[in-house]
């Protein structure tokens, strides 16, 4: 199926969601003048919300949002930093949640590729999270 | 009528001819220091130089036809040292590279003395000025900057602190934190500088070079031609600006500011130069400029929507005077980057020519409730061959979702976090000539109206063979030429002694105002 970003639901398997966001708002930012970035954040806070605490959904929308800022226009600012601030929050979140180590490697290997996405992108402090990289590594 | 002082330094002097004006005396002088004749002049704020350090100067100006004079005495201020660049190293050969020579005599400067960049062409890729340094451009010296993306340094939009709790914001590309390429000539966090002399700063715009796809981003966003970013107590005082690659001279949340006696020179046809454009700025003099360029020639910014939230830093207390703006979109913009709002603003005894047009406010649903526009006043103006003296929009349809509905329509909107505000604006004693599309056109928000409109002593005609254009850009409003009076959603309009000769059809559009007091 093909999405805009309106179209997402907000009960989207996560898995689908790493699938599918990243080329949904490049496309909407090369062929829809960003129009989808106004409704953005609040759609993937209820995403989060509704993926609560299981850690192998919040893995994928950590991967899912380190590679849509990759291609989101940093021109319509609040909306891209939003997206990076939920990250964030969400990426201490997970690790504040704890056992790291007891993840399943899925999820490990989401949440490590997202972070070191974020940290190409410049927005996640490489020095900051080592340890945490080394642990789910 | 008599001389006031504007500025000193330990080798110059800025006075304006109280009295006089806009920007031109109504006679010409000749002006005398210490009784020997140093320059013929026509306008009211003048510039002095070769001064020596800590010297008694009488200033006179001698009216030519023998009507008036008016002299004023001065001491100028202590010198400790000058640091000549040549004597650093740099050629002024206009083929060296003279950018570390020079970067090297201002970072070696101690406080109350001078880098003095003496006649010669310098080329430069960028020049940082810090603290307590006077920089003075003499005559005949040229800045003249590369044009080579790969050489020019970049600052980042924005810096996450080690705690992760900040940000620390060096770039900035129309209202947003993000990176460009460092200023031609700039500062970062500096205090107490003085940029002063007869010299001209070359940023080496044109259409092959940073005015191609302006709009793109290409490594980093394009640099101003001066940045003064985070600054306390900065002067710049005459040297032409001229060709920049973006906005001209943009200053950033940087206060105690003073602009006097300089002149902007871009082409009319390049892209986004504007000529001085303070953004997030308090107490900001601007005084005896003349801008001639192709975008506004003073815009008044706070940010876009995460600046403005994020720091809550109006732009605020400006006084702009005895200056003249050529050619360009707008005279003096308000917007439409305004998210931290704009309180304060006074113009007057100023001429604009061939504007598109006077005062020019753009906002839009979405700027934020930071966004508040008030206190802005005209008075004492001429204009000539403006299309529209007065716009203010707050449906100006900037950003990809500006032409959407909930920016567009006229219908009341919820009053939410995201609603902007315009308060007083006040005009008076007010001349335009030739005239083309409106007399005054004020488009508010239904659901949350403009606070006061007051007009005194206003006189608008129009041009014989007007132009036809849109007053603002906004959905809905259509081209025309020669229409009077319109106000849309304005609680109270005070309209005195108001005469436009010309317009086509009503004179007054008056729609949704509250309360109208003719």
């Amino acid at each position: 199926m093909s999405y805009t970003v309106a179209t997402i639901p907000s009960d989207i398997e996560a898995k689908e969601l790493l699938e599918i966001l990243p080329g949904v708002l490049e496309d909407d930012t090369n062929n829809n003048n960003k129009g989808g970035y106004v409704i953005i954040v609040p759609l993937l806070q209820q995403i989060k919300d509704n993926y609560g605490n299981d850690s192998d959904k919040l893995a994928y929308f950590l991967a899912a949002l380190a590679k849509t800022t990759a291609v989101m226009s940093e021109q319509i600012y609040e909306h891209y930093r939003g997206v990076v601030d939920l990250y964030k929050l969400t990426l201490k979140e997970v690790i504040a949640a704890g056992n790291l180590s007891a993840l399943s490697a899925e999820a490990k290997s989401n949440i490590l590729s997202s972070m070191k996405d974020a940290i190409a992108q410049k927005y996640l402090n490489e020095e900051k999270y080592v340890s945490v990289m080394e642990e789910l590594a | 009528m008599s001389l006031k002082l504007l500025l000193k330094t330990a080798r110059s002097a800025s006075v304006m001819v109280e009295g006089e004006g806009p920007y031109n005396t109504s006679v010409a002088y000749d002006v005398y220091v210490n009784g020997t004749l140093k320059f013929e002049t026509d306008v009211v704020v003048n510039n002095i130089y070769e001064l020596l350090p800590e010297t008694d100067y009488e200033i006179k100006f001698v009216a030519k036809d023998g009507s008036k004079e008016h002299s004023i005495s001065i001491t100028t201020n202590y010198e400790f040292v000058t640091l000549n660049v040549k004597d650093f190293g740099a050629k002024g050969d206009g083929v060296s590279d003279d950018t570390h020579f020079i970067q090297a005599a201002i970072m070696a400067c101690p406080k109350d003395s001078r880098v003095l960049i003496p006649e010669g062409e310098y080329k430069i890729t960028q020049i940082f000025f810090k603290s307590d340094v006077n920089i003075e451009l003499a005559k005949g010296a040229k800045l003249q900057a590369y044009y080579d993306r790969e050489r020019y340094a970049i600052l980042p939009g924005t810096i996450e602190s080690f705690d992760e709790t900040e940000d620390y914001n060096l770039g900035s590309w129309e209202g947003n934190p993000l990176k460009m390429f460092a200023g031609v000539v700039g500062g970062i966090n500096a205090s107490n500088v003085t940029l002063y002399g007869q010299g001209i700063i070359d940023g080496a715009g044109d259409h092959e070079t940073w005015w191609k796809n302006p709009k793109i981003m290409n490594i980093a966003f394009r640099p101003r031609l001066l940045f003064i970013n985070h600054c306390d107590n900065f002067t710049l005082q005459g040297i032409t600006l001229m060709n920049s690659p973006s906005w001209t001279i943009h200053p950033y949340f940087s206060d105690n500011l003073k602009f006097i006696g300089t002149r902007v020179k871009n082409p009319s046809d390049s892209p986004n130069t504007d000529g001085l454009d303070p953004e997030s700025c308090d107490n900001v003099e601007i005084v005896g400029v003349r801008f001639s360029l192709g975008d506004d020639c003073i815009a008044i910014k706070s940010g876009k929507i995460y600046m403005g939230r994020k720091t809550k830093k109006p732009s605020s207390n400006l006084h702009i005077y005895q200056c003249l703006m050529e050619n360009g979109h707008g005279a003096v913009t308000v917007g439409s980057e305004i998210g931290g709002g704009v309180n304060g603003v006074l113009v007057e005894n100023c001429r604009f020519y061939d504007t598109d047009r006077g005062l020019r406010i753009k906002t839009r649903r979405g700027r934020g409730k930071d966004s508040v526009l008030d206190n802005i006043t005209f008075r004492n103006i001429e204009m000539d061959q403006v299309m529209t003296p007065f716009t203010g929009n707050a449906f100006y349809f900037c950003d990809p979702d500006g032409k959407a509905d909930y920016v567009q329509t006229r219908e009341p909107q919820p009053v939410t976090d995201a609603t902007p505000y315009m308060k007083k604006f006040t005009f008076e004693n007010i001349e335009a000539k030739n005239c083309h599309v409106a007399a005054i056109y004020f488009d508010g928000l239904p659901e949350a109206k403009i606070e006061e409109v007051v007009m005194r002593n206003v006189h608008v005609t129009f041009a014989e063979n007007p132009k036809c254009d849109r007053p603002i850009m906004s959905s809905g409003v259509d081209n025309f030429s020669r229409k009077g009076i319109h106000l849309l959603n304005v609680k109270k309009a005070v309209l005195e002694n108001v005469n436009v000769e010309g317009a086509v059809g009503e004179l007054y559009e008056i729609i949704d105002c509250d309360e109208v007091i003719k």
